[in-house]
């Protein structure tokens, strides 16, 4: 295996152990009523961000094609993002730290993986690169959307549970996850319609069909967030069955980013003549 | 009419009533959609079977390929549709009961969804999300009013006052605020696209046809297989550019269609595009690289027979080898010689083809870009496993073994995608309307409020009814602080 690989694996965990830091740092100043933790939380956010999008670059530069190392990180990358300019100045911190958990998470299956031999091969140049690239950007910022708002669900209710143990600070905490989980599935909503509208003409044009590689996990993904937010929008499901919907759709779109880097490549398997198969 | 009529019409009206009120739920848009992601789900978990299934030689190679111990539960589980999902009645029912519920969904509240864009002032249906808010403000009924409505206007609604007839005799003052009132064509546009997209879906499924071609070249083929005087087609020359020989990113293939009234057109087909050619949809979706070799007899100036390893089918003068996948498929046996010959793509080839790549690197850069690939030839004795003989050839050289020259011919075979019906319009419009509702609802919530400010001892009541497609609790907060605070 070519070493320089590890070079931007050494950098992201350099990254991670500042984001580590400063969240921190921005724990210390909240207990001492020093500092507005948001801010350090957003700080920590971006830096993990820009550390996480310099490690996705450098990787691509290396390799051009879409791997699911670059993908898994791509998703991490966008979720602190959204989460960062979501929920600037806020002065709760148990939302940041189930947020840092989760990007570590995938930021680690994306280590692992680019050390797993055989798994980061060079794939088949791509037709219609710009539509490749407009709608896998779009469709990290829908998954990193979903991914805290489900966080931000999870979160809520196990606040709501805990209740009884918990002391009125953290039950505090709870109080702007609403509106975090809101807008992140709003944005999740509008970037996954956008990204699949893109990836439906450019799979239509290339190859006379839709239903290829990754896109039936990708279809799941908007059916579910889209029922999940119909059900919010119009009142027409409960709140608590919407909400799971949500978060249902959330593991669908992990599993839709980690087969990914097939379809999106090269021609891909040709599955189906169903109506699907055949549809936009 | 006899007496058992009346109460059999009363029967039917009450069905017709009762289902009516069942697919005018919006609970069931999130059932259906949930309905639609789990066939979904189960066929990207089912091993779901390759295009063209019912050809027996196709199929028989996908049953090889299932563990013989549950091949017999597969076969039994085949006729109930589990192994072609997308084509079956377990997708389609959900997507009938879709497209029912759509129509029902836009006659139900379409004419409310209009009066609504229109602000007409008659009295419209709960659309959304419905709350009432009460508020106690001092100050004069008309002048609470105006505040409220004048807060209402900077914070972006469009007020509307209801015309009054006896204006002079009210005791309440009413008026109506919308905000992102065209957000509300949204909700129809959600009902119109879901019904655009399942009824394309069905009828796609039912009638339209898809057909996939592999065009060899200089071998007629016909269009389709089920009719007659269909148009043959040829493909006569391949153009590939760009990538690397085993995966080109652009190219041309030239077909000539024998039409069944004797006319002859050439067709020029681009890679990865799409064409709508004599009524049918045509993609030309991939282009495959393959090896053809013939050999010759040095001393009789006769072709020898090759066998290919795979598939098997009987000797034959020349075969068609492919460049990917199984390395077992590039093998080819010459049975009056005992010979095996291995034809393979030079390694490196499938690497980027650069401007400066050499025939080491496996290609040579020919005119204008033109991809010209090295092959590399062993050739086994017996059941010898190391060969006797290996060399580099380019595509068109020949190469003497033993008595035998073998030649190598670089080509590619076209791959098709034919669909015999336009349905894909509807879907691809249907899919549109709804993704754009859906971003347009969830941009721009619309909201309506319809207020009363009515005097309350000293001061007023102001009395909120807020119908709105988003989150209540929010709007609520919002509305109450807009009002209530103080300037």
């Amino acid at each position: 295996m070519d070493f320089s690989y590890a070079i931007p694996g050494v950098a992201a965990l350099i990254e991670w152990l500042l984001a580590a830091a400063l969240y921190g740092l921005g724990w210390y100043r909240v207990k001492h009523d020093l500092y507005r933790f948001g801010d350090s939380l957003s700080a920590a956010g971006l830096v993990t961000a820009l550390g996480g999008a310099v490690w996705l670059a450098s990787q691509a530069s290396l390799n051009p094609a879409l791997v699911r190392s670059s993908l898994a990180t791509g998703l991490a990358v966008s979720e602190l993002a959204i989460y960062a300019v979501l929920a600037r100045g806020r002065p709760e911190r148990l939302s940041a730290a189930v947020m840092l958990g989760f990007a570590i998470l995938v930021q680690s299956f994306a280590v692992v993986h680019m050390f797993w031999p055989g798994t980061e091969a060079t794939l088949p140049q791509a037709f219609l690169p710009l539509g490749i690239a407009l709608s896998t950007l779009t469709g990290l910022l829908g998954y990193g959307g979903l991914a805290v708002s489900a966080m931000m669900v999870l979160l809520s209710f196990t606040l709501a549970r805990m209740r009884q143990k918990l002391s009125l600070d953290r039950l505090k905490a709870a109080l702007g996850l609403r509106k975090l989980e809101w807008q992140s599935w709003q944005i999740a909503l509008v970037a996954l319609s956008t990204s699949i509208s893109i990836s439906l003409i450019r799979t239509w044009l290339g190859l006379g069909q839709v239903m290829v590689g990754n896109f039936p996990w990708v279809l799941i993904t908007w059916l579910l967030l889209a029922a999940g937010a119909y059900g919010l929008l119009q009142g027409a499901a409960h709140s608590r069955l919407a909400r799971a919907l949500l978060v249902l759709a959330c593991v669908t779109g992990i599993v839709s980013v980690l087969t990914m880097a097939g379809p999106l490549v090269g021609t891909g398997p040709l599955v189906g003549t169903g109506p699907l198969a055949g549809a936009g | 009419m006899n007496d058992d009529a009346a109460p059999q019409a009363a029967g039917w009206a009450s069905l017709v009533d009762r289902l009516w009120r069942l697919f005018a739920r919006p609970r069931l848009t999130v059932i259906l959609l949930v309905c639609v992601a789990g066939v979904l789900a189960l066929s990207a978990i089912i091993p779901q079977p390759p295009p063209n299934i019912e050809d027996p030689l196709v199929r028989s190679q996908w049953l090889a390929g299932v563990p013989s111990s549950v091949r017999p539960a597969v076969e039994r589980l085949y006729a109930f549709g589990l192994f072609d999902l997308l084509d079956s009645i377990w997708l389609r029912l959900p997507l009938v009961f879709l497209l029912s519920h759509a129509l029902v969904m836009l006659a139900s509240r379409g004419p409310s969804i209009w009066r609504r864009v229109r602000q007409s002032p008659a009295k419209v249906s709960r659309l959304g999300k419905s709350f009432d808010l009460d508020l106690a403000w001092p100050g004069p009924a008309e002048d609470v009013q105006r505040q409220t409505t004048s807060r209402l206007e900077t914070a972006g609604y469009r007020i509307l006052f209801p015309p009054d007839d006896n204006a002079s005799e009210r005791e309440q003052e009413s008026f109506v605020a919308q905000r992102w009132r065209w957000s509300w064509l949204g909700l129809a546009g959600i009902y119109l696209g879901l019904g655009l997209l399942s009824a394309g879906l069905v009828l796609e499924s039912w009638l339209g046809q898809v057909q996939e071609l592999r065009l060899e070249p200089d071998e007629p083929t016909p269009l389709t297989v089920s009719a007659v005087n269909v148009p043959i087609l040829v493909l006569e020359e391949v153009e590939a550019q760009g990538g690397n020989p085993l995966g080109p990113v652009r190219g041309i293939a030239l077909v000539r269609v024998l039409t069944g009234v004797g006319e002859t057109k050439s067709w020029g087909l681009r890679l990865h595009s799409g064409q709508l050619l004599e009524g049918r949809w045509i993609t030309l979706a991939d282009l495959r690289p393959r090896v053809e070799v013939t050999a010759l007899d040095e001393a009789s100036g006769e072709n020898v027979l090759l066998q290919p390893f795979f598939p098997r089918v009987p000797a034959q003068e020349r075969v068609r080898l492919p460049l990917i996948g199984d390395p077992e498929s590039q093998l080819v046996g010459v049975p009056s010689e005992n010979i095996t010959l291995h034809v393979a793509i030079q390694e490196n080839a499938a690497g980027q083809a650069g401007p400066g790549a050499t025939p080491e690197r496996g290609e040579a850069q020919g005119e204008e870009g033109h991809l010209e690939p090295v092959f590399f030839l062993s050739f086994f004795r017996g059941a010898e496993a190391l060969p006797s003989q290996a060399e580099y050839v380019h595509s068109g050289q020949e190469v003497t073994f033993e008595g035998v020259r073998y030649l190598v011919t670089f080509s590619y075979d076209a791959t098709l995608r034919i669909r015999s019906s336009l349905w894909w319009i509807v879907i691809g419009i249907g899919w549109g309307l709804t993704a754009l509702s859906f971003i347009a609802l969830t941009v721009m919530p619309p909201v309506y409020v319809q207020g009363n400010v009515s005097p309350v001892g000293k001061g007023s009541r102001i009395a909120l009814t807020v119908d709105v497609l988003g989150d209540e609790q929010r709007s609520q907060g919002e509305l109450r602080t807009l009002i209530t605070s103080e300037v």
